[in-house]
């Protein structure tokens, strides 16, 4: 009797103890996402409820106007263009310019390959700041400010140290011999990278492609240094600027949550659909990294 | 080629030599060459003749345009005399803001993950909640937060505070509340830190617990001997990057008063203060200077993060 | 094979190329030649018959694009086979637009600049010294001094030494733009309900006080509240952009401040608290928002008054309409009132092709010869003419299409029309920084929150502000 007595307490405290952490973690999940909410109901409010003080939460009545105005009286389409331009180009760019160094780095022996990989490495350490006046002059005498190609050509030229690096490591884990027989029946260097290597990277390559993706959408600091003439704005870009500039009285504060959901939308998808991947590339890039 | 070996012959030789060491080393790496060189010319290009050409502006009154003349270390008595009282505040706020934020994040993505690593139902979910806020783009956050964080007593944070009878906050608007309220802002991405966190309990081999429990070790024993000295890798990349990556926040030119500045210059970043000299006082010169102080003061940090570094868990052991 | 070695060399070259680059100072893209080139105005019958192309840069704005092209068509009449065109430069910043097509070696033969923006302008050596043009003229009977509004004119000059680096178009100045559907309910609600204190109906007239705009925001808050418009629902009375220039040194001027002795920067004095004071005063009532604009969003309709450049008289009767009306800024100070005054213009680029550098000065005397501005005013220029001649504007034809406003507001009291004098005696290169830390003073001035968010301590005193803006100025003298 004593020990089914014992048995019942343990199960009763496990089930509270349980209850209670899925109380805490559910708090906690609507305090994280609170925000989002917050952001959200906001954008369907008018301006004449959204400017009021206390602030309220509840959009009376529900509306798009804030949606409307955005893509009817502000260029929010056009933002959109500029940055599906760069997030396209750079989508494809990247990665291909990045296993195309990594396949170097990982198959062959040459002179100076320490060396380079070092160097490569270093450069992930580099603070931006550093190298951002310089090349804004250097992007100036090429004439590229106020165009896209500052946001894309660089990444032609290897896509990022730290891309690199994780393709590198995804390319010493596949098996020599797919390689050796493709070069005994004479296919060349670039074929046997483009036909063999690269189709088996897709798993490393999707991890970086949304990587990319989310670093590419939200950047609003290079479109602020290189993109100055109206019409060529990012969206991220004409949301910073906007909300410091065109969205500052009260009243305009549903346009800001509605440019946020909108902007949001698109990497909280993409989150969604490829979870797996972010989250198992994230970990080994810091692990192994 | 033959006549040529013919009419000098230790010469020729030489030559010879090293041009049959050429074709060698040629043969031997051009595949290599070719792969990487898109890299080496992208580092020449975008890295290293940028780097050095900062270095020789930060000896140049330069505007970026007509303006170009040396002017020896002017920048640098600027940066150390007149202008110091702002530089020390901008790196003050960057250090600061940097050395709660980057540990502060370590340990509650810490616990926020030990809660999702448990075996319980519906806790992917859970994760996927949690990870969230991380995909939101920074000008996105730095938007809604200074709608939350509105310095009026009307504002939602502050009437929600206030049901606990917390005073109104100004938030990022007064000088004292400005820097706690971006690093609380920070936090929203916790998440982050809770995947990397995740991957590295992951890693530990569960036999190790099962046998620190059957020798009588507590949570807290279990902690500090077992989960810590195994994630110590993932712990110094976080700290690593999260160093690199605090001393260059730029993210408060979204919500911060005055370009980026904040009351009384308190939410005033070294990143933001190179881009207002550069490109709103247009001094290129003593930004080049300012952006490379900064570049020493990373390498410093870093040098010093790695040479201490023994403590990291190495797996060769 | 053949493709990897051309891909190796071509790494090989771009290392080299690249790092004989890092020994290389910054190109010259021009030679600017000082006041130290031959001036000819003498123009001969096959000068008036050359065949050339002068570019003019203007701003993104459609109405400088207007104006350039009306002036044209009367240059056409001198110059027949000379086709003026015009280079759009937009952006959002006009200056650094202006310096990315001087790196691109790319800047148009003429520039659009405004005195606030010639300062940077002047002190990058973009425009040339027109001294000897003008010198050249003088001796051709022309008297620039008669002819044009002095405080205009000078304004095209760095110290006011005679150096002239662009020609002022015409004059704007800071007037009280009107929503009177606001303005004249307002006085009469007040004087409803404060027989004892009643406002008389024509208080907002040309040469009004201080005293009395404050009077009549007194009773538009009244009104404002009356009708549910209070200040915790946005609703402010006034748009002003205190921390422009014209605006925000015509106030230190008016209350006497001083800023500098030439020597020392003088910002602790009576003037400056007194301006930082009316402004609190502004916020604390509630006529004005902290934000650097008031808040009131004249532009739409919800604001009665804005303080603005009376240029922008075509654009804000398109958004008011029928109740649309201007008045001078309010007097401070009687006798020391001043009105904020400014000179959109243009310069010559210093690097000119010397064979149409001649055509190019024609072109800019043209622009402001008689027969120049009246085309500038029938392509719709409202603001007054830079002519002593063409002040009037019954007979001008400047005001044209807008008689029915008061007019008389743009051209009332000229003696009281001030451009920044505080700093001249710095070099040009120094001016941008300096105006800019006072425009930051006067919006740490504004940031001090009072009524509104109660909770909040204003850690922005006025001796703080001071202290911190003289701070700032010295070192960005010394810099």
């Amino acid at each position: 009797m004593r020990a089914m007595d014992k048995n019942k307490a343990q199960k009763v405290r496990r089930a509270v103890g349980l209850t209670l952490m899925y109380l805490f973690m559910t708090l906690l999940a609507v305090i994280l996402l609170f925000p989002y909410m917050f952001m959200l109901l906001r954008s369907l409010m008018l301006d004449s409820q959204v400017m009021l003080y206390p602030v309220e939460l509840w959009p009376e009545p529900f509306s798009f106007t804030a949606y409307v105005t955005l893509f009817t009286a502000n260029n929010y389409f056009g933002y959109f263009l500029q940055t599906a331009k760069v997030v396209v180009f750079n989508l494809i760019a990247i990665p291909l310019s990045a296993s195309f160094v990594a396949y170097g780095f990982s198959k062959y022996r040459f002179r100076g390959k320490r060396f380079f990989f070092s160097l490569m490495m270093a450069t992930m350490m580099l603070p931006g700041v550093v190298v951002q006046i310089p090349l804004y002059v250097l992007f100036n005498d090429f004439g590229w400010l106020d165009s896209l190609l500052p946001l894309t050509i660089p990444n032609l030229f290897g896509g990022g140290a730290i891309y690199v690096f994780l393709i590198r490591q995804y390319m010493i884990g596949i098996p020599k011999e797919l390689e050796e027989a493709a070069k005994i029946d004479g296919a060349n260097p670039l074929v046997r990278y483009f036909s063999i290597t690269l189709p088996l990277c897709m798993p490393v390559l999707t991890f970086i492609m949304v990587t990319v993706f989310n670093a590419n959408w939200s950047d609003f600091y290079t479109p602020l240094l290189y993109l100055s003439k109206e019409g060529t704005e990012t969206l991220a870009y004409a949301i910073f600027k906007d909300s410091l500039y065109k969205f500052v009285t009260p009243d305009k504060a549903n346009l800001k949550m509605a440019a946020g959901v909108f902007m949001s939308v698109f990497p909280a998808v993409l989150f969604l659909v490829f979870q797996k991947q972010l989250i198992e590339g994230i970990s080994t890039s810091a692990l192994k990294g | 080629m033959r006549i040529k070996t013919d009419k000098g012959v230790s010469g020729g030789g030489k030559v010879n030599a090293f041009l049959a060491f050429l074709k060698k080393e040629w043969r031997m790496s051009w595949a290599g060459w070719m792969f990487i060189s898109p890299l080496v010319i992208g580092i020449a290009v975008f890295t290293a003749y940028p780097m050095v050409q900062s270095l020789i502006y930060s000896f140049y009154n330069y505007d970026g345009g007509r303006l170009f003349e040396f002017n020896g270390i002017a920048n640098f008595r600027y940066m150390f005399g007149l202008d110091f009282e702002e530089v020390a505040k901008v790196f003050g706020n960057t250090f600061l803001y940097g050395i709660i934020s980057v540990p502060l994040n370590l340990c509650l993505s810490y616990l926020l993950a030990v809660l999702v690593n448990q075996k319980i139902h519906a806790v992917k979910a859970f994760r996927v909640f949690y990870y969230l806020p991380v995909v939101i783009p920074g000008v996105v956050s730095g938007v809604i937060w200074s709608q939350i964080m509105d310095p009026s007593s009307q504002g939602v944070l502050n009437l929600f505070l206030g049901k606990f009878g917390i005073p109104p906050s100004g938030f990022f608007a007064t000088a004292p509340t400005a820097l706690a309220s971006a690093i609380v802002m920070n936090l929203w991405g916790l998440g982050g830190g809770m995947v990397l966190w995740l991957a590295a309990l992951k890693n530990i081999p569960a036999g190790l617990y099962e046998a620190a429990r059957i020798d009588g070790a507590g949570v807290f024993r279990r902690f500090f001997f077992i989960t810590v000295p195994l994630s110590t890798p993932m712990i110094f990349y976080n700290l690593v990057t999260g160093i690199i990556g605090a001393m260059q926040t730029n993210n408060t030119m979204v919500f911060a008063s005055d370009g980026g500045r904040g009351p009384k210059d308190s939410l005033y970043f070294i990143a933001v203060k190179i881009y207002n000299e550069a490109f709103i006082a247009k001094d290129f010169g003593y930004a080049s200077a300012l952006a490379w102080v900064l570049f020493i003061v990373i390498a410093v940090l870093t040098a010093v993060t790695f040479l201490t570094s023994k403590w990291v868990y190495t797996g060769d052991e | 094979m053949k493709k990897t070695l051309v891909a190796l060399l071509l790494a090989f070259a771009t290392f080299v190329s690249v790092f004989s680059m890092i020994g290389c100072s910054r190109k010259e893209t021009f030679e600017n030649p000082g006041n130290d080139y031959e001036a000819n105005v003498d123009m001969t019958d096959e000068d008036y018959q050359q065949t050339a192309t002068l570019t003019v840069g203007v701003t993104a704005d459609p109405y400088e694009t207007e104006l350039i092209e009306a002036v044209a068509e009367g240059f056409k009449l001198l110059f027949p086979n000379v086709t003026i065109e015009t280079v759009r430069i937009s952006g959002t910043d006009y200056v650094s637009e202006v310096d990315k097509r001087v790196n691109a070696d790319n800047v148009p033969d003429i520039i659009y600049t405004s005195e606030s923006e010639s300062f940077s302008f002047i002190s990058s050596e973009y425009f040339l010294n027109l001294a000897p043009y003008i010198e050249a003229e003088t001796v051709n009977n022309a008297d620039y001094e008669k002819q044009f509004v002095p405080e205009a004119w000078k304004m095209g000059q760095e110290s006011y030494d005679g150096d002239q680096y662009f020609i002022p178009r015409s004059s704007d100045r800071v007037v009280t733009h009107l929503n009177t559907k606001y303005t004249d309910a307002a006085i009469a609600y007040w004087n409803e309900k404060h027989p004892s204190e009643a406002l008389p109906t024509d208080i907002i007239k040309n040469g009004w006080t201080w005293d009395d705009f404050m009077d009549v925001c007194a009773a538009l808050r009244e009104y404002f509240d009356s009708q549910g418009w209070t200040v915790s629902k946005g609703r402010y009375l006034v748009d002003h952009t205190f921390t422009w220039a014209p605006i925000m040194f015509s106030l230190l001027k008016s209350n006497n401040a001083t800023i500098s002795d030439g020597k020392n920067f003088t910002l602790d004095n009576e003037g400056t608290i007194k301006t930082a004071e009316m402004i609190r005063e502004m916020i604390e009532k509630g006529y004005i928002g902290h934000t650097a604009t008031g808040g009131a969003n004249y532009e739409n309709g919800n604001g009665a008054m804005l303080f603005h450049s009376s240029s922008a008289i075509a654009k804000y009767k398109g958004y008011i309409g029928e109740d649309y009306d201007i008045v001078t800024f309010p007097i401070i100070n009687g006798d020391l009132g001043v009105f904020g005054f400014g000179v959109p213009g243009y310069g010559i680029f210093a690097g000119i092709d010397e064979t149409k550098r001649d055509l190019a000065w024609q072109f800019l005397n043209y622009i402001i010869s008689y027969e120049g501005q009246e085309y500038l005013a029938k392509a719709g220029m409202k603001t007054p003419s830079v002519r002593e001649d063409l002040q009037d504007y019954n007979t001008a034809s400047w005001g044209e299409g807008y008689r029915d406003l008061n007019l008389e507001a743009t051209v009332w009291e000229p003696e009281r029309n001030y451009s920044e004098t505080f700093f001249l005696s710095y070099p040009a290169s120094k001016k941008q920084i300096l105006v800019n830390t006072i425009s930051s003073f006067i919006n740490e001035v504004m940031t001090y929150t009072g009524t509104e968010v109660g909770s909040l301590k204003p850690e922005y005193t006025i001796a703080s502000c001071i202290e911190e803006c003289v701070k700032n100025l010295n070192k960005y003298i010394a810099k």
